[in-house]
């Protein structure tokens, strides 16, 4: 393969556009302003970052929401000039005493649901955009030609050059420009971290963002993904190949904090914590996500065949060992400084079997539990070296793993019911375990060509062209496609988790589970017996949740660990001690005494933000929370028959009829009553909780409450009923 | 005597070094019984379940016939019976 030298590289990058500005050092936590970037003039604007902007919005993807509802108006489609792409880290991203502090938040109008999405990933590029003076990035506008645009934090300066040569599928392009712009040395391309999509975000909705950095180790890029609902393929709408952020001076007093005893004090207890228990609990340090599957398979959680089934006996093939056994452990795992659980693990020397690539040997960043799941369990794939090559090509060409995954097990589930043929899929044979089938498909989203692009297309497109063109049975497909508000569901079976329903269901930027896990905690711990304790789960657990993205932190140092003192704690489930952590992180940061509801209150004016914005954009309401009933109970006889005895029970224990002589048709019309019942009954509980109206808006007071009451957002919720 | 199967799984199976052991108690003998029986035969995972009471960390979730014990009327004192089904698993947080 010839690829552009980093001299031809060079000559071939004129620039467009050069914009100075003046470096100033980061302040308890905040670089105290945003870059605009408009790509169709090559203007750029510096806006300052006042004090209530942070107080109503914290930072990261609070600042992202908010920069991006003042620039688009309500009519605005996701590849209009005016949708852009905003990007922040956090302000306590960027610490480096305390573990998981790198992440960053991407928000834009979707292309794949249409409405608001935020989606995050690790990497080095949120702390580094910070540390180079800002807290926030946005992008608006398209330009004219390719693109690089290049934010140098060393030296002050902006600059948007044309990008002729650059590669545009990650593994090459992110080596390619950490070349140029990092050098040949290892200080220098830490410095470097490229977010960039690939060939497959030309054409399809699902691409996401991979987000990189340098590991001297193994003298590898490495990749993170904010992958989810096509941030990536906005990013190529934009005609941007990449976006670099440079700065050479990271280092653990880069975050200008108040109090960095208080910091480093929290920093060494967690620090303690993993290096005494992680071994004893999850080995994330040696396992990554993956050690879920065999658990996930036990609880009968897994998606199996497009969520038809929640187990399989393969599914040891895919374990956390298989894995362990192969990924490269010549050095840390973390995807930011200071991180001690590292589970960013990855696999050296894979031969790829197939593409443009075939034969060349590759480092394959993960894979994580989810992608195992989409592309291996839920397409009846269990095959390593098959899951390596999937996992591989969706990272470089771009696509989101959980879309990609759900959309081809929706297509294989599709013909195999017969809506879809050979001659319909150009001659594909879309059966369960065709791994050939499934890499073929990708590489046809990549050239945009094929029964491919159709897929890519996501769940979605696919049931309304199925029902369209092939005749297809609407309700089938609706109870089998396995996506709420355009965005494919993440890998977790939820029929025997009503509050994990309602956590798919009413997240506001679709089914992600980082908004809501409530699976274990409902469905096998049983502490939430009651509507009343499934609502206020789902109003704690989402906001809580969304705490970290306004600040550039990763979840999983919150409970992927457990702390001791989880035995004596009233609420073991908000791990408290762990919160009590964050407490003294922003309190360190900013100098400012802080409690656990100070942190809830930071969230839940985003949390409330997110969700009248969507409605502002036409969704965001009740008759878009509702999940495809394959979500709620079993959809089909096969899924009714392959757990007879729970459902049978159910009926005559929970549902008060007794099963006897009625057909499993029948049986399916009874329990579906009963489940979606019960599904609405939730809706009403959660909304009551979170200060919404029966349509799932926040109400007027909510907002006056919370002080997002700007009259346009009053305007919004009064429109409907609030 | 009670015969029990064990299962690990995850990073308990990988210290341990297998995924399955039968366990044989007393009749009237409790999950937490069985938990000890089981250190006894699989003495690698004594220093990861125990604190430093000799008390099982609370992060060794053990599931009778796939119920969380925790959840049962008499909790980890609930009495066994053949051929009853343990699993052992360590905390999952998910997401
Ligand atoms: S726990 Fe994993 S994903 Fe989170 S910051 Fe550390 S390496 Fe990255």
């Amino acid at each position: 393969m010839n690829l552009a030298t980093v001299t031809q590289l060079q000559q071939s990058h004129h620039v467009i556009k050069e914009f100075k500005y003046a470096l100033q050092p980061v302040v308890h936590g905040y670089a105290n302003r945003t870059l605009h970037i408009q790509l169709d003039t090559n203007n750029m604007t510096i806006k300052p970052v006042d004090q209530k902007m942070k107080d109503t919005f914290t930072g990261g993807k609070g600042f992202c929401l908010w920069l991006l509802w003042n620039a688009i108006s309500k009519d605005v489609k996701w590849n209009d000039n005016q949708n852009e792409l905003v990007i922040a880290g956090g302000p306590i991203g960027g610490i480096t005493a305390y573990p998981g502090s790198g992440k960053c938040t991407v928000v834009t109008l979707s292309p794949l649901t249409k409405s608001i999405i935020d989606s995050n990933g690790g990497g080095y590029f949120g702390p580094l955009l910070k540390f180079s003076g800002f807290d926030a990035l946005e992008i608006q506008g398209k330009a004219k030609e390719d693109v690089v645009i290049l934010i140098d934090g060393d030296t002050g300066t902006v600059k948007i050059e044309a990008a002729p040569l650059d590669e545009v599928n990650t593994h090459l392009l992110s080596k390619q420009l950490t070349d140029l712009y990092g050098g040949d040395t290892d200080k220098g391309r830490r410095a470097i971290s490229v977010l960039s999509a690939g060939q497959a975000a030309e054409h399809i909705p699902m691409c996401g963002l991979n987000i990189s950095y340098w590991d001297p180790r193994r003298q590898e890029i490495r990749i993170k993904q904010a992958a989810r609902g096509g941030v990536g393929t906005v990013l190529r709408d934009k005609h941007i190949k990449a976006i670099v952020v440079k700065y050479s001076e990271a280092g653990g007093d880069s975050n200008g904090v108040a109090n960095m005893d208080l910091i480093r004090a929290a920093g060494k207890r967690i620090n303690k914590e993993i290096a005494d228990f992680d071994a004893s609990q999850n080995d994330m340090r040696h396992y990554g996500t993956p050690y879920l599957i065999e658990i996930m398979n036990r609880f009968n959680i897994l998606p199996v065949q497009n969520f038809r089934f929640g187990s399989d006996p393969e599914a040891s093939k895919i374990n956390g060992e298989v894995w362990k056994s192969m990924f490269d452990f010549r050095g840390p795992d973390g995807c930011w400084y200071g991180c001690s659980l590292q589970c960013a693990h990855g696999v050296p020397h894979y031969h790829l079997q197939s593409g443009p690539y075939k034969g060349e040997a590759v480092f394959v960043d993960g894979p994580e539990y989810e992608s195992l799941g989409a592309l291996g369990s839920n397409l009846g794939i269990f095959d390593p070296p098959a899951m390596l090559e999937l996992c591989f090509y969706c990272d470089t060409y771009g696509i989101d793993t959980i879309s990609v995954g759900n959309s081809i097990a929706f297509a294989f589930e599709c013909y195999e019911k017969g809506i879809l043929d050979k001659q319909k899929t150009g001659g594909l044979e879309l059966t369960w375990g065709n791994a050939p089938v499934a890499f073929e498909l990708l590489h046809q989203m990549a050239r945009g060509e094929g029964f491919g692009v159709t897929v890519g297309q996501g769940v979605r497109a696919m049931k309304a062209l199925f029902i369209e063109k092939y005749g297809a049975d609407p309700q089938m497909l609706q109870d089998m496609g396995m996506e709420i508000k355009g965005l494919e569901i993440s890998e977790y079976i939820s029929r025997e988790s009503l509050a994990q329903q309602g956590g798919y269901s009413m997240a506001t930027k679709g089914p992600q589970h980082d908004e809501a896990w409530l699976i274990f905690m409902d469905m096998v711990h049983k502490q939430l017996p009651t509507f009343e304790a499934k609502a206020e789960a789902l109003h704690y657990f989402p906001i809580w949740r969304t705490w970290f993205s306004l600040h550039g932190l990763c979840k999983l140092i919150w409970n992927d660990i457990i702390p001791v003192s989880n035995k004596t704690a009233k609420e073991p489930a908000k791990i408290p001690e762990h919160v009590e952590n964050y407490c003294w992180l922003f309190e360190g940061l900013t100098g400012k005494k802080t409690s656990p509801e100070d942190l809830m209150w930071q969230s839940e004016k985003v949390y409330n933000f997110q969700r009248l914005f969507s409605a502002r954009m036409g969704y965001g309401t009740r008759q878009h929370d509702y999940p495809p009933y394959r979500l709620i109970g079993p959809a089909t006889v096969e899924e009714y028959e392959n757990l007879t005895e729970r459902y049978d029970t159910q009926l005559r224990e929970v549902i008060g009829i007794n099963p006897e002589g009625k057909s499993i048709q029948e049986k399916i019309f009874l329990t579906r009553q009963y489940r979606e019942a019960q599904y609405e009954k939730l809706m009403d509980a959660v909304y009551l909780r979170r200060g919404w109206n029966k349509d799932g808006v926040p109400t007027q007071e909510t907002l006056k409450r919370l002080g997002i009451d700007m009259p346009e957002a009053l305007a919004v919720s009064a429109a409907h009923g609030g | 005597m009670v015969q029990v199967e064990a299962h690990l799984f995850a990073t308990f199976k990988a210290i341990a070094g297998k995924n399955k052991i039968i366990l044989e108690v007393l009749p009237g003998q409790t999950i937490e019984d069985a938990c000890f029986a089981l250190l006894t035969s699989l003495p690698m995972l004594r220093s990861h379940w125990l604190d430093m009471n000799g008390q099982l960390q609370q992060y060794v979730h053990v599931y009778l016939n796939q119920s969380d014990s925790a959840t049962l009327p008499n909790g980890m004192l609930t009495e066994l019976q053949d051929g009853d089904i343990l699993d052992f698993i360590p905390p999952v947080a998910g997401g």
